[in-house]
């Protein structure tokens, strides 16, 4: 056994893969850094292995009825790097859900020209919002990410494309602008709808179906300390399999049912987050137009709406840092506060769904037991606009790791 | 007739430490703006194995450099090298005779995740700082999320170059 471990850690130190440093001691004075990194980083291919993991336990709780818990590896994501030289660089995330779905989350090659003006191309994470893009469980509070971010912006949202990314350090500010692969509106029969939107009509770059190419951008300003503001864009047509093989004069109609199998999407997104010692704030909104859905709900029976709305707003406080000055745990309590509405308008013949207008609250506690390692736990009321509801209640605990 | 200014920086050395030749101009830029119209040179300090000896860390060659303006004896800079999340990334430190920090600048970043950091409005928050205890980060140095990788392990490395270059004065190397 032990010699194993050798021969492993030969192998690994001869191919020259090294551990992701994320967790630098605040304390410590190890000569690691500056000194070693001159070494290490001129070695020129480099593999990185990281990760992450986010395991949860959602209780529902009710009082006249018994509820059974729910027990989930939910993620767990093998980050992997290779950096074939100081321009080029290949990223990927294979996930597992729920233990036994597999996918892929990232996969893309990232060719820097310079600073400002990087080519990236593959499988990619749509800039909307704040979860999407920075997902890993232990930079957000909360044993489960914001509903918004899940039945709005369909989170992880991941496409096929290409496009430009850079920093610009003058201005303190961030830009990506890709051209993509869009939702799957039409398989045969409709699969976007009223509870959740474009969810189902994700496709997770599995031998995806393209009809028309979507624009996905955002802008990040961070020139104000301890600020990020960011403002995001997506537009385009969904795709559908009804396309294919049509011809341009056609004359049987099928173009023109074709064209009731897809919506327009234009979506916008503003988000902010803010952190001063122990404070942290964050806020977001999402506005989503959907053209067509009038002729989409009634050529597939759908019930999708013709705009979709939410924000929420969360403050949370490092309460350690009141007591301990230098602590390296951080104990953070937060609530947060959802509105969110995938029916916001309906189009004619489709009726609003109150249901879909729903209300989050969340208050809990994020201890962090070192920066790349939390246990969370929170209680979360869910409300909705429709008559006679009652709020469910949930409680949920989780670990949430990021190396 | 408008005064044309005169920005000469003199490259004394041989750059071993791997600069891509944009970095070097990028540094050398840095260095014009902050004495304009002055001549900078600026020479390696590489030590002796003797003086090497006295230092808890090791001072690679061509890493740290005096700077000197109009032959007056000025400023220290360091060369460093910090991580960002699958890369590293080059920086610069300049620091004054009294070694509180005159300028940070990163001058190459290898990969879009967490370039935030270039930001020269961030950047200033190193800016008349000495000691490391007042460079906490998350405390005095405020992280910009979505880069905290990046924005911890600068600092983090900011903080040990000014202990660095303490020692290198305490014990007369400097």
């Amino acid at each position: 056994m032990k010699r194993l471990l050798v021969v492993l850690i030969v192998f690994f130190v001869a191919n020259g893969i090294e551990a992701q440093v994320v967790n630098t001691d605040t304390t410590t004075n190890a000569p690691m850094n500056s000194a070693q990194n001159i070494l290490s980083g001129n070695s020129g291919k480099t593999i990185i292995i990281g990760g992450y993991g986010q395991i949860d336990y959602n209780q529902p709780l009710n009082d006249t009825a018994r509820a059974n818990g729910n027990l989930d590896v939910h993620r767990m994501v093998i980050f992997m790097g290779y950096k074939f030289n100081d321009r080029v660089q290949f990223v990927t995330e294979v996930e597992f859900e729920h233990v036994k779905e597999v996918y892929v989350e990232q996969a893309f090659l990232n060719y820097s020209i310079s600073q400002p003006f990087n080519i990236r191309a593959g499988l990619m994470l749509i800039p909307m919002g704040i979860i999407n893009e920075y997902h890993e469980p232990t930079t957000f509070n909360g044993v489960e990410r914001p509903n918004i971010d899940g039945k709005i912006v369909p989170t992880t949202w991941r496409e096929m494309g290409a496009g430009f990314t850079g920093t610009i350090d003058n201005l303190s500010l961030k830009y990506q602008a890709y051209v993509v692969n869009g939702f799957l509106g039409y398989d045969g029969g409709g699969v976007l709808r009223g509870s959740d939107g474009f969810r189902k009509g994700r496709q997770k770059g599995a031998e995806s179906t393209m009809s028309s190419p979507n624009f996905s951008t955002k802008v990040d300003y961070y020139g104000i300390k301890g600020l990020k503001l960011g403002a995001a864009a997506y537009f385009g047509n969904t795709q559908s399999k009804m396309y294919n093989g049509l011809l341009d004069a056609d004359t049987t109609g099928a173009l023109a049912r074709a064209d009731s199998s897809i919506v327009g999407i234009t979506m916008f997104g503003l988000d902010a987050r803010y952190q001063f010692k122990g404070l942290e704030l964050r806020a977001q909104f999402i506005k989503a137009d959907i053209a067509n859905a009038k002729e989409y709900n009634i050529f597939t029976g759908k019930d999708l709406g013709s705009s979709m709305l939410g924000y929420y707003g969360e403050i949370g406080y490092d309460v350690l840092s009141i007591f301990k000055k230098n602590a390296k745990e951080k104990v953070i309590l937060f609530g947060r506060y959802e509105f969110y509405d995938t029916h916001d308008s309906t189009p004619v013949d489709t009726d609003k769904n109150d249901s879909y207008a729903r209300t989050d609250i969340t208050l809990g506690i994020t201890y962090k037991v070192s920066n790349g390692a939390a246990f969370k736990a929170d209680y979360q009321l869910f409300d909705n606009k429709a008559d006679g509801n009652t709020p469910s209640k949930q409680i949920n605990f989780g670990v949430g790791v990021w190396f | 007739m408008k005064k044309i200014g005169f920005i000469v920086v003199l490259s004394v050395v041989f750059f071993s430490f791997d600069l891509p030749k944009g970095a070097i101009k990028k540094m050398d830029k840095t260095l014009a703006s902050l004495w304009p119209e002055q001549t900078i040179t600026k020479t390696p300090i590489n030590l002796s194995q003797n003086n090497q000896n006295k230092l808890s860390f090791k001072l690679n060659n061509n890493s740290l450099y005096k700077v000197i303006n109009n032959s007056k004896s000025g400023a220290y800079m360091y060369l460093s090298k910090s991580k960002s999340k699958i890369s590293h990334f080059d920086y610069m430190v300049v620091f004054k005779p009294d070694l509180s920090i005159l300028k940070v600048r990163v001058l190459v970043y290898r990969e879009e995740y967490g370039g935030e950091i270039g930001s020269k409005r961030w950047l200033k928050q190193f800016v008349g700082k000495s000691e490391p205890s007042e460079m906490k980060f998350g405390d005095d140095i405020q992280n910009i999320s979505g880069a905290t990788i990046s924005a911890r392990s600068l600092t983090e490395d900011v903080r040990k170059l000014a202990k660095q270059i303490k020692e290198l004065k305490q014990k007369g190397i400097i």
